[in-house]
């Protein structure tokens, strides 16, 4: 699997939201896109997994243009999870993992599509809430849910919105972790939405920085992450260091406009250097 | 713990977990379990919907047998046996024609008009993603109410009475107004992207134009035209004849058919319309497709029956207490309890007061409200939210 993006635009009425997006991906690989609040991560990860429809560019898998697939190829190929998934009338946890093998379905369910997602929940620690309904659970058991039903497509491409932004700090890493685990050992592509800076930078090994519908910068977390690019895109002031577990990013404060005053507070540029958070 | 360490720890986990994903698909974990939790699950709902038949079987039977002209069950039987073998018994000619032409077609129409607006009903709630939604909720009862109020005190005829045909000419009206006003608000929400939201007060608002026309039309009516008017908008299966089971039934059948296939494709919807579109499902032509069915099977009731509430939208609920939110079995079994609702309202309704009868729609809503709140309150579970 090749995942290749060229100029890949999108506006909402009156105002452009993505201009130009281009990235490249391939097998075995973990993405994460950052950057703030309305940078357009989300509509970047809706394009490409079709469910907003691009102004302009194009997503290729394997050099075919995502456009030109049907639902079902789409399904196949694409696993995607939007930040939050309404639930008007609740499945089970069972049935709501079910659906990542509709299209691979009939009209009944065979004993080799349960058994994926049988494994499917067991990998996901959610056997013992099969029998559930959504309705039910907290908001991390959901979104778990909710990945474990794209994983149940078996995709070769997995787009995830904000994966963690539910999760306590040990499923945080559980679940970035079998991400992982999956990227390398069955060479799928993921691609995740993050807003957890720390989190991104040391479990994906590729970042892109998204600032005003364009990316700003791309590369490896590193070259992503520098005091520089984080003041230009977020406005905040942000101490970086790396140690043994990874890149670590402190963000200070903002750079500009703080109502409290920095120099109240005892930081801010003018004095980050002295550098007691 | 220091960095290091923490480091060392950390790579100690990732391939862990990644063991338990390279040993997929694990050979194991299928044979052990013959019966999964799905299987188990699936095996309820089938006992569930086989009981439900048998119910429907046991109360159109039932109900055959009550009414108010005495005859012996014996009768009865010799007479059902009868037309089912065509062999003529040694009934009473009366009791025959009570039996087969009025109260077994009445019956029939029941259990038909029932399992048709609960189906319609069950997927426009699918298709909008609404509980409050129901198989008239894309205006079929306004625009139905309208093209029979028109049929009824503009149409040729009518008055005068030529029986038969002008019967025809509120039927074809209602069927045709009630299907026009689902293709029209279609067509004005299309032109903002088909959301449910604007489909329902697309709808709402339709609703209320028409019925000021209605209002209008009652107001310019005799009282001859206001009192048959009045009795369609109640609703009510008097009329029911063999004729209206025959254009009835392959309706309502091969809509029912066609909607079933969409069942994936409306559990998919129900985890929403993103992740419907990325499982494959063409969200827009679904909600198209569906509805038109949806409409079809409701307006081509309506037209027979007048408009007959709470059924469409209840029994869908009891079916999602009974069998939870799969449409592949929910699909049916709503089917199966509309249609025993409607039937045993019906039944209530010929025979409680008689020889008076009670108009339906009176006595749905006299049993069936009080049996859904008691449901909705008992219910530990809720099945939307």
């Amino acid at each position: 699997m090749r995942l290749a993006v060229q100029n890949l635009s999108f506006n909402y009425p009156g105002h452009p939201v993505l201009q130009e997006v281009a990235l490249e991906a391939e097998a075995g690989e973990l993405l994460s896109l950052v950057g703030p609040n309305g940078s357009g991560k989300s509509t970047c990860l809706k394009c490409l997994a079709r469910v907003l429809r691009p102004v302009g560019g194009a997503v290729y898998l394997d050099g075919r243009d995502v456009a030109g697939l049907s639902g079902r190829e789409l399904a196949t190929r694409l696993g995607y999870v939007p930040q939050e998934t309404p639930q008007v009338f609740p499945l089970t946890v069972y049935e709501a993992v079910l659906l990542g093998r509709r299209p691979y379905l009939g009209w009944s369910v065979s004993a080799g599509n349960r058994q994926v997602v049988e494994e499917v929940l067991r990998l996901l620690h959610l056997e013992h809430l099969a029998a559930r309904t959504l309705d039910q659970l907290s908001g991390g058991e959901k979104q778990r849910v909710a990945l474990a039903r794209a994983l149940a497509q078996e995709p070769q491409l997995l787009l995830l919105d904000e994966p963690t932004a539910n999760l306590d700090i040990r499923h945080q890493l559980e679940v970035l972790g079998l991400l992982q685990a999956l990227v390398r050992r069955r060479g799928i592509i993921v691609f995740l939405v993050l807003h957890d800076l720390n989190l991104a930078a040391r479990f994906a090994e590729k970042m892109l920085l998204l600032h005003q519908g364009r990316v700003f910068a791309a590369g490896s977390p590193r070259q992503v992450l520098s005091p520089e690019n984080i003041r230009a895109v977020y406005g905040v002031e942000a101490r970086l260091w790396e140690d043994g577990v990874g890149l670590q990013v402190v963000a200070l404060c903002p750079t500009e406009g703080w109502l409290p005053g920095p120099a109240e507070a005892g930081i801010g540029p003018a004095n980050g250097s002295r550098g007691n958070k | 713990m220091d960095p290091e360490t923490e480091v060392r720890e950390l790579k100690k986990r990732g391939p862990a977990a990644g063991e338990e994903v390279a040993r997929r698909p694990g050979g194991q974990l299928g044979e052990q379990k013959r019966s999964g939790p799905y299987i188990h699950l699936v095996g309820r709902r089938r006992l569930k919907l086989a009981g439900l038949v048998v119910a429907l079987v046991a109360a159109v039977l039932g109900a055959v047998c009550i009414g108010s002209a005495g005859i012996r069950l014996g009768e009865i039987w010799d007479i059902l046996i009868g037309a089912v073998t065509a062999t003529p018994g040694e009934a009473r000619p009366v009791a025959q024609t009570v039996i087969l032409n009025l109260r077994l077609p009445r019956v029939l129409l029941a259990v038909m008009a029932g399992g048709s607006l609960a189906g319609a009903g069950v997927v426009m709630q699918g298709l909008l993603r609404n509980p409050l939604a129901d198989p008239y909720i894309l205006g079929i009862s306004a625009g139905a109410s309208f093209g029979a109020a028109l049929a009824v005190v503009l149409g040729v005829g009518l008055v005068t009475g030529s029986g038969l045909a002008s019967q025809w000419v509120v039927v074809a009206n209602a069927f045709v107004f009630g299907l026009l006003t689902t293709f029209l608000i279609f067509g004005l929400a299309s032109l903002r992207g088909l959301a449910p939201e604007t489909l329902i007060l697309t709808g709402v608002a339709l609703g209320y134009l028409f019925s000021a026309g209605v209002s209008l039309l009652k107001y310019l009516s005799s009282h001859e035209e206001l009192r048959e008017l009045t009795l369609w908008l109640m609703g009510g299966l008097v009329g029911a004849k063999w004729e209206t089971l025959t254009l009835l039934f392959p309706v309502a059948l091969a809509t029912l058919l066609l909607l079933l296939r969409y069942a994936w494709d409306l559990n998919a919807l129900a985890a929403g319309e993103e992740v419907a579109a990325n499982l494959g499902v063409n969200v827009a032509r679904l909600r198209r497709n569906g509805a038109v069915l949806a409409s079809l099977l409701a307006s081509a009731t309506v037209a027979f029956t007048g408009i007959i509430g709470f059924v469409g939208l209840v029994a869908p609920h009891i079916g999602r207490f009974l069998v939870g939110n799969d449409y592949r079995y929910l699909v049916p079994v709503s089917c199966l309890l509309g249609a025993l609702l409607l039937l045993a309202a019906d039944t209530c309704a010929r025979t409680l007061a008689r020889p008076v009868e009670i108009p339906v729609g009176i006595i749905t809503s006299l049993i069936g409200v009080p049996f859904f709140l008691s449901l909705l309150f008992r219910q530990r579970r809720r099945w939307w939210s």
